[in-house]
């Protein structure tokens, strides 16, 4: 790809600015080459793809030199995309919001820097990938265990940082401390980091006064360089229960007999449930199913449920702990459920330590195979009270609008307890320019489908970060105002991730809606 | 091998003989020691197209490799020490886009870059399941080989 530059930057500026960032971090980490843009694409890019390209990468390799790129992003207003592994495929990859932005790569800052195996917890820097973590908690004989996205190729900052989720649930929930870098370069450590030494920065939350981890979560108010996160001991048993539902109502049901269970701590983390199409999308083709017009029909998901002896609805339940309480949690799950089903589900045991070896996998990209040739997917993710009835709306009003766009319905709903996360996917052709048009639309129907019901979704891809941040517009908008109030006290200039999440920095905010 | 699965091997190398020339399999000498560069050929033991290709490779001295449990693991437990072993080894596959996404962009921190690719439709069987994919047949190279 050829360069873009920040909006109203002339070369000769940019110039000035890459020569200053060679003498931080050394010639080699400024990537500023056309095949090292391409690595920092959105690999799935509908449409403009300059609308989010990058104008080059700077990869520092330490907090110092983390704090001198800042400055320098200052004194050449050069905005900054900060990435951990830059793996957030779906909502945009490693590519920024705002065309011409730095990538700035945080791949080698990647030291495990302390496991506390009593205390469950880690510090780590943001370049250490899933991976990483999974090697050297299996090297040392560490039981502890960490929540892996269904895509394992990330980093669990990154992850946590945009508010990403596992069947352990969100794990933003499991930061406990950070370092940060302000705009300005100066360094700040949040909760109990903030006093020197302390024995507790990754075990006790919130320190002295307001607690800050979450305002850099889903933010672009610093550059976390450590994060403190909770890890889980791996528990003496896993009991997995692979439930399979028939009908496309008994959804109400299920929603309404087993939140309350995660209510009460009988089950943890969070329960996926998935329509049958969301297995058979990353092992086979589409035109093995269906070569006619429009979306796939209700007739073929019917084939496909036979031939793979599948529910409507699939999903697997996960009950963690010691044997004997597993037992009566299960015990009282497959009670709730047969009061509606004579189904007998399939179960099995395992050790939580043959559970804990099994490493993070990305066998799941493979459902960019399903059209046949380039593939790329977004997911539109509202987030709704854990009641049947809203989630049996929903469900019936998303597929709706699949089938009125054409598009092949594919949804999980993810029970948390008292609220339920519908991740959408929408799979993308991107060799027919059509098909990536009607996605464009229905995501855009979606959007205001779901907030006319007053959902809203839980993390975005760069195109609609600014539709679904005006979407929260109580007291006209006052939280963005107030999110950007605090930007421009910090970041005057506005150099760290203009328009992430919608919070725009006065130096760009003409630039809010852009495309 | 029967002669059916003989004839199969040669269509399929005709059918990638740019891949197949571009990986530099035809130079490896199978007795090994210190010739060439080596070559890895990875396979997607998900399809039967993905196991013959790399098996044609194994005979003309590749060494064969099998994502699994997937290419992730098979990049961080085998490939990226043969890489750092072997400089200047090739690394060569027919598997899913997907996978060669996932490899080309791992690969590139050990200095390759794609050579060459081509399409291959491929349909298959793992865990009971069917499965089917167009894979894409590739080599990874150093920078100076690939120039
Ligand atoms: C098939 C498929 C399935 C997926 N399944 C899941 C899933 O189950 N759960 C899930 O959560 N995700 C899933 N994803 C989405 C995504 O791949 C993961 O969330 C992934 O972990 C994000 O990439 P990363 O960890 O490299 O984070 P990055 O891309 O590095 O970071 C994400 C964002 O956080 C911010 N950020 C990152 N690091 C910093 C920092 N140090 N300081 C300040 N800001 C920072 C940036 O804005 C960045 O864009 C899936 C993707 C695919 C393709």
């Amino acid at each position: 790809m050829e360069r873009v530059l920040p909006p109203g930057m002339s070369a000769a500026a940019f110039d000035k600015g890459l020569v200053a960032l060679r003498g931080v971090v050394g010639a080699e980490w400024v990537l500023d080459s056309d095949e090292d843009r391409d690595t920092y694409l959105d690999p799935y890019a509908t449409g403009n793809a300059k609308a989010h390209a990058p104008s080059a990468a700077v990869a520092p390799a330490n907090l110092e030199q983390v704090q001198a790129v800042m400055r320098v992003a200052n004194a050449h207003r050069l905005p900054l995309w900060p990435i951990s592994r830059g793996k957030n495929f779906g909502y945009g990859g490693a590519a920024p919001r705002l065309p011409g932005s730095l990538v700035l790569d945080l791949g080698r800052l990647n030291r495990v820097l302390e496991v506390n195996e009593k205390l469950g917890y880690c510090v780590i820097e943001p370049g250490v990938t899933f991976y990483d973590l999974h090697e050297h908690l299996t090297r040392a004989g560490i039981a502890l265990e960490f929540g892996v996205p269904n895509f394992g190729w990330g980093s669990p900052v990154g992850n946590a940082l945009d508010r990403g989720f596992s069947f352990r649930g969100d794990h933003s929930s499991s930061i406990c401390g950070m370092e940060v870098v302000l705009p300005d370069g100066s360094v700040l450590r949040t909760g109990n980091g903030a006093m020197p030494g302390s024995a507790i920065w990754a075990t006790a939350r919130h320190g002295f006064g307001p607690s800050w981890d979450q305002a850099f979560v889903q933010a672009n108010y610093g550059v976390v360089t450590k994060m403190g996160l909770w890890l889980h001991p791996v528990p003496e048993q896993v009991i997995s229960v692979q439930v399979a539902l028939d009908a496309q109502d008994d959804l109400g049901w299920f929603v309404d007999e087993v939140s309350p269970l995660l209510m009460r701590g009988v089950l943890g983390g969070n329960i996926a449930i998935s329509t049958a199409t969301n297995s058979v999308i990353d092992s086979s083709q589409r035109q093995e199913w269906y070569t006619g017009p429009g979306a796939l029909p209700d007739s073929v998901v019917t084939r496909m449920m036979a031939e793979r002896g599948m529910g409507w609805w699939n999903g697997t339940v996960r009950i963690s702990g010691h044997e004997d309480s597993n037992q009566a949690n299960l015990n009282r799950l497959l009670s709730a459920m047969g009061r509606h089903t004579r189904r007998e589900f399939q179960v099995s045991r395992a050790s939580g330590a043959s559970q804990a070896a099994r490493g993070p996998v990305v066998t799941r990209l493979k459902v960019l195979n399903w059209f046949g040739g380039r593939g790329g997917h977004v997911g539109f993710s509202p987030v709704m009270p854990a009641s049947g009835a809203a989630v049996l709306g929903q469900f019936r009003r998303t597929k709706a609008r699949y089938d009125e766009h054409g598009i092949d319905y594919n949804g999980t709903f993810y029970l948390n307890g008292r609220s339920v996360t519908n991740v959408n996917l929408m799979l993308i052709n991107l060799d027919d320019a059509d098909h990536s048009a009607r996605t464009q639309r229905l995501f855009d129907v979606l959007v205001s489908d779901a907030s006319a019901q007053g959902y809203a979704e839980y993390r975005t891809h760069l195109d609609y970060m600014d539709a679904v941040a005006a979407s929260f517009d109580f007291n006209d908008h006052a939280l963005r105002r107030f999110n950007e109030r605090v930007k421009d006290a910090i970041d005057p200039n506005g150099i760290l991730a203009p328009g992430r999440n919608g919070i725009w920095p006065s130096a760009w905010r003409n630039q809010r809606g852009s495309e | 091998m029967n002669r059916r699965q003989l004839l199969l091997r040669g269509a399929l190398l005709a059918a990638l003989a740019p891949v197949v020339r571009a990986s530099g399999v035809e130079s490896v000498d199978a007795a090994g020691e210190g010739s060439s560069a080596p070559v890895l050929a990875v396979h997607d033991p998900a399809y039967r197209r993905s196991r013959e290709f790399a098996a044609a490779l194994q005979e003309r001295g590749a060494r064969v490799i099998a994502l699994e449990p997937d290419v992730l693991a098979a990049w961080h437990q085998v490939l990226r020490a043969a890489c750092a072993q072997s400089p200047a080894a090739r690394i060569t596959g027919l598997t899913t886009r997907s996978d060669f996404m996932v490899l080309s962009s791992l690969a590139r921190s050990a200095g390759l870059s794609p050579l060459a690719t081509r399409d291959a439709d491929a349909s298959g069987e793992l865990g009971g399941v069917r499965r089917r994919a167009t894979l894409i047949a590739w080599v990874l190279a150093t920078r100076n080989q690939a120039a």
